[in-house]
């Protein structure tokens, strides 16, 4: 289970990411990874995303 | 594309062998970088105007595999693809067809190798399964606010934000540049 600081980071990272999906923002998308690897191992925030971005 | 896809592939090889053999911290201070130099590529190219460029192999290979190895450490492979396409002035349509195509090819090969590295994990998985329903919900209030608010403003806030995040990945990573 996660931490609540997790869920502060990774829930705006996503929806900022589906947000740049939708062409608004551009490519500001970039931002969900640097965001989530600040609380789990970076490798597991590019794992997590990879998922959801396809 | 012919020209985009197979410097990605290599980048994408590069980003496996980074992964394998890095440590965290390593990677916490390349994701860093690669946030805080997209905020100065930004500020530096505001208004700036460009020749227009014929498709160029070599410039469309270093490209291509700066693109796919930061699309695989931290999924921001957008700059570099926008360095070399832009210029061609390429129509809007050809434009967007084209960055479509390629970053499915690029996050599905991608697939694999994450695969191999043992990343999805009945943890992660679970993780990304309870985050998908907030990228629906992003969509579709970027939708909302394509129509009432502001892209500039919203465009320096969470360039503002890719600064602070990066910034802070660098300071927690600091050790590295800084022995102790």
């Amino acid at each position: 289970m996660h931490s609540a600081l997790f869920y502060l980071a990774a829930i705006p990272a996503v929806v900022i990411m589906g947000m740049s999906k939708s062409g608004f923002g551009g490519s500001l998308g970039i931002l969900a990874v640097p965001l989530l690897a600040a609380v789990i191992s970076p490798a597991a925030a590019a794992a997590v995303l990879l998922p959801i971005l396809i | 594309m012919r020209i985009l896809l197979p410097g990605a592939i290599v980048g994408i090889v590069f980003g496996t062998l980074t992964f394998r053999y890095t440590s965290d911290a390593v990677l916490r201070a390349l994701i860093g970088l690669l946030a805080v130099g997209f905020v100065l590529q930004r500020l530096l190219r505001r208004g700036q105007v460009h020749e227009r460029q014929q498709p160029n192999v070599l410039k469309g290979t270093v490209c291509g595999a700066l693109s796919g190895f930061a699309s695989f450490i931290a999924n921001a492979g957008g700059p570099p693809f926008l360095v070399y396409l832009v210029p061609q002035n390429l129509d809007k349509r050809v434009f967007a067809q084209t960055a479509i195509l390629f970053f499915a090819v690029v996050n599905f090969v991608k697939i694999l190798p994450y695969a191999w590295l043992g990343l999805f994990d009945a943890a992660n998985l679970s993780t990304s399964l309870m985050l998908a329903p907030f990228a629906p919900v992003g969509f579709w209030l970027g939708r909302e606010a394509l129509a009432r608010l502001d892209q500039v403003v919203f465009y320096r806030v969470v360039t503002f934000l890719v600064l602070l995040a990066g910034g802070n990945l660098l300071w927690s990573s600091r050790s590295l540049f800084i022995p102790a």
